[in-house]
């Protein structure tokens, strides 16, 4: 492991200790247990299992809730369902399980679409949003508390990502270290920022309405990607890669060798300029900075990967190349993932680990199949197969968060 | 889930024997975290060597892929051609896209225990507050059961790693699961060098194979 990467995970983790730190705090009127009570609970015979997460927040979010029959009340004679919740929606984990392989097979053929999935699985396929949304007027605590745990649930979903290319890519001193402390200073301003400002504070169907806007505009991506211009620069770029290494092949690149170095041109606070070989780069110093913030505010708040989105913004402003920009864009993701999910855990928020478990071992099943299966489907394709799910998902939950409308109701009646 | 949850169960008294291996209670609740977090890691170990093994000609493939545009890419900037470069870093930005997500599941088969163990931990210690010997600074003295589990758990992957692979056996694992050719990345770093313009003449259109690269380190 590098030295540079050292220092920069060990500083990451010191401001990280600092800002979320009382993560697994104690509250102050909860009575403190003795080191006995430890063995005791770990000698004693195992209990009949509790709720699976159940943190005081939930608790107090259930004791709220209205008792009943009904939509929007608990009623304590239901079996345990989501988060130890009775009457909750009862995941079948054969379900969850083929969910996290196809969410799996997305992220190893397409990339970006997998977060999204993993949202709309949980949100729609599990029937934890509809659940939710069931508390909105009767125990809004319970709707919050629910939407939190959906959001925290799809970050460790993506965010493993983050921790993968930050393993791999940190320890082969792939880092650009000004850039790095920059994107995860901002990261982790963004990250906390929005984790402590939104935890407990968005209801599900302002959640789901923003969710569905972040679709919507993938989707409006994706479109470019396959329209003539998008395709057009694509061929372009796979041309010019093409005529190169031919080039390369029949050693006709031309000229001596470039010079060597970096040479800076100049330094002002709007701009970075300099050569390396004698090609010219510059940036703006401050666009990581504020990129690192806007794009982990955004992933915190969504329960989305920000990798995704950091990766061509770090090339685009820095034109830094693949070996370097995936390394540095990671760790500040990890940075942003760890910060998020431990803020929205610290405030309370409960996760079901088994959920969580069943649908890491079907995302790596489906990140395994996905490779050997994607051949027989056409870039293309796939592409605007991911373009008509991004349009359906994205209006179907922004009219359904924002206007209470269904895209189903709404063209049939 | 709840069936998930009674498998958990039943699979109790494998996972409490490393909690009374001692008497002290802090004693045998480490030695405990201690062994689980270790049964995670060779569990996790083993399925992630098996599927890298089963995917070995996949992977190896987008890496070569990666690892060809990458060094092409480093070649353009030799030869001072930035349009040349813009390309090709598009093209390695693709090849790296596609091999990170075959590694993420790769990955994620080698920490899939831990959440199950994290449920199970949460049926035993969840909600229970653990009185620490002295007061930590923003966390206060009292914690739950993940402040030790988490480190713990990081700790003995760490040590595995670094344990196991002295042994002949692991290292023949480690071959039998590996993937690509041995050709290595170009580091940048090679064209800050005074001697890189030299040698860039020397090497000129080859990827550097990885016997030229010596200590650079394998993905």
């Amino acid at each position: 492991m590098s030295k540079r990467f050292r220092v920069l995970v060990l500083s990451a983790l010191f401001v990280l200790v600092s800002v979320v730190g009382p993560l697994w705090a104690q509250e102050a009127a909860a009575p403190a247990a003795t080191q006995t009570e430890i063995a005791a609970q770990a000698a004693a015979a195992p209990e009949a299992p509790k709720a699976a997460a159940t943190g005081t927040k939930l608790e107090k979010a259930i004791a709220m809730a209205p008792v009943g029959t009904e939509a929007g009340q608990i009623d304590p004679a239901k079996p345990i369902g989501f988060l130890g919740i009775p009457g909750a929606p009862q995941i079948n984990p054969l379900i969850a399980l083929l969910w996290a392989v196809w969410v799996g097979w997305i992220f190893s053929t397409v990339g970006a679409f997998g977060g999204v999935m993993a949202g709309v699985g949980h949100v729609t396929v599990f029937g934890l949003g509809a659940y939710a949304k069931g508390f909105k007027s009767t125990a809004p605590d319970l709707n919050k508390t629910v939407t939190d745990s959906i959001r925290a649930s799809n970050q460790f979903l993506v965010g493993l990502s983050a921790l993968i290319s930050s393993i791999n890519y940190g320890k082969m001193g792939r880092l650009v270290l000004p850039l790095g402390l920059a994107l995860g200073a901002g990261s982790l301003l963004g990250a906390w920022g929005s984790a402590t400002l939104t935890a407990g504070k968005v209801s599900f169907s302002a959640y789901q309405g923003w969710f569905g806007f972040f679709v919507l505009a993938l989707g409006c991506y994706l479109l470019w990607e396959t329209s003539p211009a998008g395709q057009a620069k694509k061929v372009k770029a796979k041309q010019a890669a093409q005529a190169f290494e031919a080039a390369v092949k029949a050693q006709r690149t031309g000229g001596g060798p470039a010079p060597t170095g970096v040479k800076i041109l100049g330094i002002t606070f709007s701009k970075v300029q300099f050569t390396f070989c004698g090609v010219e780069f510059s940036f703006n110093p401050i666009l990581p900075v504020v990129g690192g913030v806007v794009i982990s505010a955004l992933a915190a708040f969504l329960g989305v990967g920000g990798g995704f989105l950091l990766v061509p913004f770090l090339t685009s402003i820095t034109q830094l190349p693949m070996y370097l920009a995936a390394g540095t864009s990671a760790l500040a993701v990890l940075v942003s993932m760890i910060t998020s999910i431990l803020t929205l855990m610290t405030k309370g928020t409960p996760v079901d680990w088994v959920l969580i478990g069943t649908e890491m071992v079907g995302v790596a099943i489906g990140s395994i199949v996905g490779p050997h299966t994607s051949k027989y489907f056409s870039d293309k394709l796939l592409k605007r197969l991911f373009i008509i799910l991004a349009f359906y998902v994205g209006i179907d939950y922004v009219l359904k968060g924002f206007f209470n409308i269904r895209v189903i109701e709404m063209l049939f009646g | 889930m709840e069936t998930l949850r009674n498998i958990l169960l039943m699979m109790d008294p494998l996972f409490i024997w490393g909690f009374r291996l001692f008497d002290h209670p802090w004693g045998g609740f480490m030695a405990g975290l201690a062994v689980l977090s270790l049964l995670c890691v060779v569990t996790g170990d083993f399925t992630s060597h098996l599927a890298r093994r089963l995917n070995r000609k996949v992977y190896g493939k987008y890496r070569d892929e990666m690892v060809l545009q990458h060094n092409l890419s480093v070649e353009a900037l030799k030869h001072s051609d930035k349009d040349a470069y813009k390309a090709v870093n598009r093209q390695a930005h693709e090849a790296f896209g596609k091999y990170f997500f075959s590694q993420a599941g790769a990955f994620t088969l080698s920490i899939w225990p831990l959440p199950f163990a994290m449920a199970w931990l949460d049926i035993r210690f969840g909600g229970i507050p653990i009185t620490l010997p002295f007061s930590v600074p923003g966390v206060g003295d009292s914690v739950f059961y993940p402040f030790f589990f988490l480190p713990i758990y990081i700790a003995v992957r760490i040590l595995y790693g670094r344990i196991m692979r002295r042994f002949p056996f692991y290292q023949r694992i480690l071959g039998w699961s590996k993937h690509g050719n041995d050709t290595q990345m170009v580091p940048f770093m090679d064209l800050l060098k005074p001697s890189a313009g030299e040698s860039s003449g020397k090497a000129e259109g080859h990827a550097q194979p990885a016997s030229e690269q010596k200590g650079a380190p394998r993905s």
